[in-house]
């Protein structure tokens, strides 16, 4: 063989692999929309409020608050990816604010916060352990850790604010690297973990395998339950970390300090393109579903919306986002595209509507097998 | 070949001669019915009526076009073309409801229940007022549930708990709930699939008393002899076309098996590969085979099968819809558990209901419902491929991208898996590539012995003489033991060495395959 002939066939198994740039755009619609959403979004609160919008420091402000919903939201989608959702996460959050600021008092900074990463893991995997093996639904599961660690928080604080003022935490959380606020430092150290995670590592793999079809891994001799667990607790080390944050951030440890975080983090991650039901979530979609939710709120408490406003809001962006999404999708492209759809609710299986009704059959490039 | 349909005639010339005949017009009549699936013609110019009073049984194999037929009556899918008329006037149906409002009543095959409402309750389903309750049943909604169960024969109160019932009580509460919607025409889809003998003998004398009370009763089963036990006429439909309609006397097994197998067939055979490769290994190994399952039984779908695999053997299951070939290779692989009888690999053996166990021990089983169970549609081929625990494709939990993407590209040619990207999402392939990915992972786990079921279902022909043509050359070069399940008997006469044919439950007939031939395959697997 020459060196010519060698070279061609090198990169035509080369291109084998690699997706062209319509896929690609395909692939990441969700996201390119994200970022075009995102640009409308900056430029017009920009027009509005000129003077403070798109300053230094209202973009320190943004990713300062980004830091602590990017560390969860990560988790999260993790939780919906692999098929469920962690409704926990916020009284995760809590709790661990509380184990932060009490161990600190007895142990030391770098003790503390190794302690309250465990205990965000230990709680996560007892959700993993009764979602995964004792096949309890994710809902309830997490419900009931939502509120016996709401309780268990009170108990253990006595239910008062335990002061956490200690400058060598202020570095996670509360104060700057340098012009980069902590929080979003942070983040930005978990994203890229994560994205190592899930591209690079086994369980990585697994958690979408198993969220895309249980049964199919369950055939391929995984032990599905295991990994189901490792996940949940990796979402609750993720709250854990943000309880952290938070800690860090307000210099106190209170139960109710990571409220509403866990209904903030299923939207990002949604709104992120991860798909409740399992198997479908990127962290890049993430990334960009915080970054609009964050710039979102910031805009509209900055040109002087009310918060009620601004949750509304919060409220609308989520349906629309995924609206968008699912239109693209081609999940219901036409109306009459929905028909098999409810038939197939409503009636039972049918696997013809299913092949109909299917958009990635659509797309199928594939389908000369008779070739 | 297609006898005259002397009942039809005076039908056609009633209708358009615009005479009433009242009991000779058809209660339901379809006329020139087409309908097409991409890559399928299902239903081609079928032409089907059915008379008050009468029952008209449907038959023909997987795929002849029976469910396709009966979804259209049932307002479930439109026709591509051909006109619907219901006592000689053009309908048209939006949806199931509308057909169920104008007077067809479909009973689909699985025992539908909300099992903690009464009986009545559940026959109410859809028809209740505003102010129903739930646990309680108003005097009328009692007398009217009560009256359907009675004409039917049912022994059980209208007030038991669904739960509590048998499936044969259901399934007879499912069919009295058809008294309570207007109109005659009653669509029974395979009324009697998981229902012993007597059940089922009891079933057929409820349909007679449903037949008395001037019913038009559209009967699909593959239980030839409960056809012909009931029925009164008989349409056979093979390959989405109708063979023709017959009375009940101018049949017998024997001609029916012939009608649904004829013509067609032939062209079908050409298609597929010849079975040029036979296993010389069949009794090669040192005696002990690679497979032994000894009186697997299952309760109700798997009764006393005991079955052996060598090497390089391939073994066919065959069996018609609910002879519980799935579940058998189901029960093998350990996804499902069984009641009594053993399993074993190499002589030792498995664990009831232990997937990894039976995966451990080489069993690997690639599932019927490819996108559900078989592959994971999100996932590249790439991720599919090293799904596996024996991929070898990571270290120490980290993955190795180079080594997935070489032994994605080695599958991807070995298999012929097009178009040959490794990135490409496993939901965007086709039926047929699909399943040649499934393969290629069920291969990747190095097994010993692989289950097929239905390894071909749903696939184009040329895809399947594929697939079949893969599954020999695979066990020629690898040397593992083969198990397909299937219900399209052609695909077993291309491929295995032997053929066990499954009924009910049990293996009636085992045949080395050149002494087997499609109609006996048939006439042994039709209870």
């Amino acid at each position: 063989m020459t060196e010519e002939s060698l070279a061609a066939h090198t990169s035509f198994a080369a291109r084998s692999y690699r997706l062209s740039i319509r896929d690609w755009a395909f692939k990441y619609s969700t996201e390119l929309q994200l970022l075009a959403g995102l640009a409308v979004m900056i430029a017009v609160f920009s027009l509005l409020e000129p003077s403070i919008y798109p300053t230094t420091a209202n973009v320190q402000n943004i990713s300062r608050q980004a830091g602590v919903l990017l560390v969860v939201a990560i988790g999260q989608m993790f939780a919906i990816t692999v098929g469920g959702f962690d409704l926990s996460v916020g009284a995760n959050m809590g709790f661990t604010s509380i184990v932060t600021a009490q161990a600190m008092a007895d142990h030391g900074v770098a003790a503390a916060i190794v302690i309250s990463l465990l205990t965000g893991a230990a709680i996560g995997l007892v959700n993993g352990i009764l979602i995964a093996k004792l096949r309890v639904s994710p809902f309830v599961v997490t419900m009931a850790m939502l509120t016996f660690l709401t309780g268990y928080g009170g108990v253990r604080s006595n239910g008062a604010s335990v002061i956490a003022n200690d400058p060598t935490l202020k570095w996670f959380g509360g104060r700057d690297w340098g012009f980069m606020p902590s929080t979003i430092g942070i983040g930005i150290i978990i994203l890229l973990l994560a994205v190592v995670f899930t591209g690079r590592t086994r369980i990585g793999l697994y958690v979408y395998a198993i969220g895309g079809s249980r049964e199919t891994c369950r055939l391929a001799g995984i032990p599905v339950a295991r990994y189901e667990a490792i996940t949940y607790m990796i979402t609750g080390m993720l709250a854990g970390a943000g309880g952290i944050m938070l800690t860090a951030r307000v210099s106190v440890g209170q139960t109710g300090l990571g409220a509403g975080f866990e209904l903030r983090s299923i939207a990002a991650a949604v709104i992120g393109g991860a798909v409740i039901g399992g198997g479908k979530g990127r962290l890049s979609g993430v990334f960009l579903g915080v970054a609009l939710m964050t710039c979102l709120t910031v805009g509209l408490a900055v040109t002087g919306v009310g918060t009620f406003q601004q949750q509304m809001a919060i409220g609308i962006a989520l349906v629309v986002a995924v609206l968008i999404s699912q239109l693209r999708g081609g999940s219901f492209r036409q109306v009459s595209d929905l028909l098999p759809t409810l038939k197939r609710l409503f009636i039972g299986f049918d696997d013809q509507s299913r092949r109909v009704a299917d958009p990635a059959s659509k797309t199928d490039t594939a389908s000369d097998d008779t070739a | 070949m297609t006898p005259p349909d002397s009942e039809s005639e005076p039908d056609l010339s009633a209708a358009s001669s615009g005479v009433e005949l009242p009991g000779d017009v058809p209660a339901a009549r379809l006329d020139g019915i087409n309908k097409s699936f991409p890559g399928v013609k299902a239903l081609d110019d079928v032409s089907f009526d059915v008379r008050r009073g009468e029952v008209h049984a449907l038959l023909g194999e997987n795929g002849a076009g029976k469910s396709t037929l009966v979804k259209i009556l049932a307002g479930l899918i439109p026709p591509d073309s051909g006109r619907i008329l219901l006592d000689d006037s053009d309908v048209v149906f939006h949806g199931p409801r509308d057909a169920q409002r104008r007077g067809i009543s479909h009973v689909p095959q699985e025992v539908q229940a909300v099992p903690d409402f009464s009986v009545g309750r559940n026959m109410l389903l859809g028809f209740e007022g505003p102010f129903d309750r739930k646990g309680k049943l108003s005097s009328k909604e009692r007398e009217q549930t009560r009256d359907a169960l009675d004409r039917c024969g049912a022994a059980f109160s209208e007030s038991a708990r669904s739960g509590q019932l048998s499936i044969p009580e259901l399934r007879l509460a499912q069919i009295s709930r058809t008294l309570l919607h207007p109109g005659d025409v009653i669509v029974l889809d395979e009324p009697n699939a998981a229902l012993s003998e007597n059940d089922a003998a009891a079933m057929l004398d409820r349909l007679r008393l449903l037949r008395d009370q001037q019913k038009a009763i559209i009967f699909v089963s593959h239980r030839l002899t409960e056809v012909l036990g009931i029925a009164d006429r008989i349409t056979v439909l093979r390959d989405g076309c109708a063979v023709g309609t017959f009375p009940r006397a101018e049949l017998d097994k024997d001609k029916i098996v012939a009608l649904m197998t004829k013509a067609s067939r032939l062209a079908d055979h050409d298609s597929l590969p010849p079975a040029t490769f036979r296993s010389s290994s069949v009794e090669a190994t040192n005696g002990r085979p690679l497979l032994e399952v000894d009186g697997l039984t299952q309760e109700p779908n798997i009764a006393d099968v005991s079955l052996r695999l060598n090497p390089g053997q391939i073994v066919g299951v065959a069996g018609v819809q609910g002879s519980g070939h799935g579940h058998l290779l189901r029960a093998i692989a350990g996804v499902d558990g069984y009641d009594r009888g053993q399993v074993a690999v190499r002589g030792h053996a498995l664990h009831p209901g232990m997937v990894r166990g039976a995966y451990r021990a080489g069993v690997v089983l690639v599932p019927a419902d490819r996108r559900s169970s078989a592959i994971v549609s999100q996932l590249s081929v790439r991720a599919n491929l090293t799904l596996p625990i024996h991929s070898r494709a990571s270290r120490g939990g980290i993955r190795r991208i180079r080594r997935e993407r070489q032994l994605a590209r080695e599958h991807i040619e070995a298999f012929g898996i097009r178009p040959s990207n490794t990135e490409i999402l496993a939901g965007n392939l086709s039926g047929g590539n699909q399943q040649k990915l499934a393969l290629a992972r069920a291969l990747v786990s190095k097994p010993e012995v692989l289950l097929l079921d239905e390894p071909t279902q749903g696939i184009d022909v040329a895809a399947k003489a594929e697939i079949l043509a893969l599954i020999r050359r695979l066990v020629q070069e690898h040397g593992f033991g083969v198990v397909v399940a299937s219900s399209e008997f052609e695909e077993l006469l291309a491929v295995a060495d032997v053929i066990h044919v499954m009924s009910r439950g049990r293996l009636v007939e085992t045949l080395p395959t050149d002494e087997a031939d499609y109609e006996r395959i048939l006439h042994a697997a039709l209870p």
